[in-house]
């Protein structure tokens, strides 16, 4: 076990100690687990307030106001408290002025990141089925699949007219099923990720705690 | 209330028994599946897939000259699978001897565990130190510039200025002083390729912002969000990947050692055995038991 007679042990204790009281919620309802949490949210509110002042406001807002004399920066004051004049009435039309000026310039940029993104997947979309020359085996059964897939989702999401005929309806099926699929995998990817969680919480009670895992 | 329906008489001994089971048992029972094989690894092969082999083959194929951007963006909630994918990755930038620059734009505690990552890494590359040819010094082959706080604006003066907007490192000392940012101008000319370690969706910036402008982007993200990741890998946005823990595991045996995520696999593999066994034992029994009621009524 971690001896408690440096600063290192003493982290390793804590850290420990939280993690079963977290994990005590998986026996029942407890107010040592409530604890625990009450705490660590506590410490996160805190401490992004924090980080708030020391990695953003402190060096990029007051130490250019303070030391290099950059006046214009205090002017960012402005905006910043009219966004508070959302709680008036009387003044609630300023924070909109200041809201409205800030989505004008995210849509813009939400545009360049949109096409930055997807226009290279819709080209991407774009594959051949047959090989150049119709050399066999004739197919391309990996960019067959892709287009099936492609097409029978996209049919699935055509909401533009009642879906009567036969074709339709059954090409529409296969991108529902093609997406349950999909959405297995996701899932199953999901489970592996919170599993990973708790292998590393049990690494750490288990190596660096209780020292009955080798750490090697 | 809805009545529950009438439970034929003839139930199996075991039947009865998964009906009444505490959930704290299958708790246990995960404790153990996932503890054994942590005490005693087996001998599991991990065998690489495609996404992490071509992450590996194109951090091989870049050229020293150049500087690699790390974007570190995890925090303790997914320790187990980002850490050791970190770890790995500054293991193979650190042979390669390339040159780069950590950095960090979700979570203001991000720096501090990509710098225990890195640490750890120099500590197995170089357990001597810096070797005859100075390599790897701080400021000069690597730095570490901290958090700065994630908008698209800010990742557009990065790709255009990198000194400006990263401005200083994470102890405050500004960038410009150090040789690694000598001549540095934007990162199209002097980047050779942006890694970005993540439990966010940070790629969502950074492929159309830095990847659109010709860095070469890669991902190591967590399992929860690799799926939306392929399209990506497929339409070549994203160089290569690593999924979660696994991905870790998969890098750790391109690079020839067992680190933690390898060791860390047993206990993933018999975990994730528990669960497909209490799948089937649930369906079985759900199965049997509607038969029966069909034939009862």
């Amino acid at each position: 076990m971690e001896p408690l007679t440096s600063p290192q042990g003493i982290i390793i204790w804590i850290g420990a100690l939280v993690t079963l009281a977290l994990y005590s919620i998986l026996y029942k309802e407890n107010p040592v687990y409530r604890v625990a949490e009450h705490a660590f949210l506590g410490l996160a509110a805190g401490y992004g307030l924090y980080a708030a002042w020391a990695f953003v406001l402190y060096p990029k807002w007051y130490q250019p106001i303070r030391n290099d004399g950059v006046w214009l920066w205090a002017m960012a004051l402005v905006p910043g408290v009219m966004y508070y004049t959302i709680y008036s009435k009387r003044l609630n039309w300023m924070s909109r002025m200041v809201m409205v000026t800030m989505m004008g310039f995210e849509a813009g940029l939400i545009f360049r990141t949109w096409a930055g993104t997807y226009m290279r997947q819709i080209s991407d979309s774009f594959r051949p089925l047959f090989q150049p020359g119709f050399r066999p085996p004739f197919l391309y059964w990996d960019n067959l699949i892709f287009v099936v897939a492609l097409v029978s989702v996209m049919t699935y999401f055509f909401f533009s007219f009642e879906q009567k005929s036969r074709a339709v309806q059954r090409t529409a099926g296969l991108g529902r099923w093609l997406m349950m699929i999909a959405f297995g995998a996701m899932f199953g990817s999901t489970v592996m990720a919170r599993l990973s969680l708790f292998i590393g919480r049990l690494w750490y009670l288990f190596a660096e705690w209780l020292h009955l895992i080798p750490k090697g | 209330m809805a009545r529950e329906a009438p439970q034929p008489a003839t139930r199996s001994g075991w039947e009865a028994v998964l009906d009444r089971i505490d959930r704290r048992v299958i708790y246990l029972g995960l404790l153990l599946f996932t503890l054994v094989p942590l005490r005693f690894p087996l001998p599991l092969p991990v065998y690489v897939t495609p996404p992490a082999a071509s992450l590996h083959a194109a951090i091989e194929a870049l050229p020293t000259e150049k500087v690699v951007f790390v974007a570190s963006n995890w925090d303790a909630d997914t320790y187990a699978e980002n850490e050791p994918q970190t770890i790995a990755l500054f293991r193979h930038l650190l042979r390669r001897r390339l040159k780069f620059v950590l950095f960090s734009v979700t979570a203001a505690t991000a720096p501090q565990f990509g710098q225990n990552a890195l640490d750890e890494a120099l500590q197995n590359e170089f357990p001597a130190g810096p070797g005859p040819d100075g390599y790897p010094a701080y400021g000069v082959h690597y730095l570490n510039a901290g958090y700065k706080v994630r908008a698209k604006p800010w990742i557009r003066s990065l790709v255009q200025d990198p000194g400006a907007a990263l401005n200083a490192d994470w102890k405050a000392q500004p960038i410009r002083s150090f040789p690694l940012f000598q001549g540095l101008t934007s990162m199209p000319a002097a980047a050779s390729m942006l890694i970005d370690i993540t439990a966010s969706d940070t790629t969502e910036d950074f492929i159309p912002l830095v990847g659109a402008e010709g860095v070469p982007i890669s991902l190591a993200c967590t399992a929860v969000s690799a799926p939306e990741q392929y399209p990506f890998l497929a339409t070549g946005q994203l160089k290569g990947l690593l999924t979660g823990m696994r991905g870790a595991a998969e890098y750790e045996t391109l690079l020839g050692y067992k680190g933690r995520a390898t060791r860390m696999m047993g206990g993933q593999s018999f975990a994730h055995l528990y669960i497909f066994l209490l799948i089937v034992l649930g369906n079985v029994a759900v199965i049997r038991r509607s038969l029966r009621r069909r034939r009862a009524s």
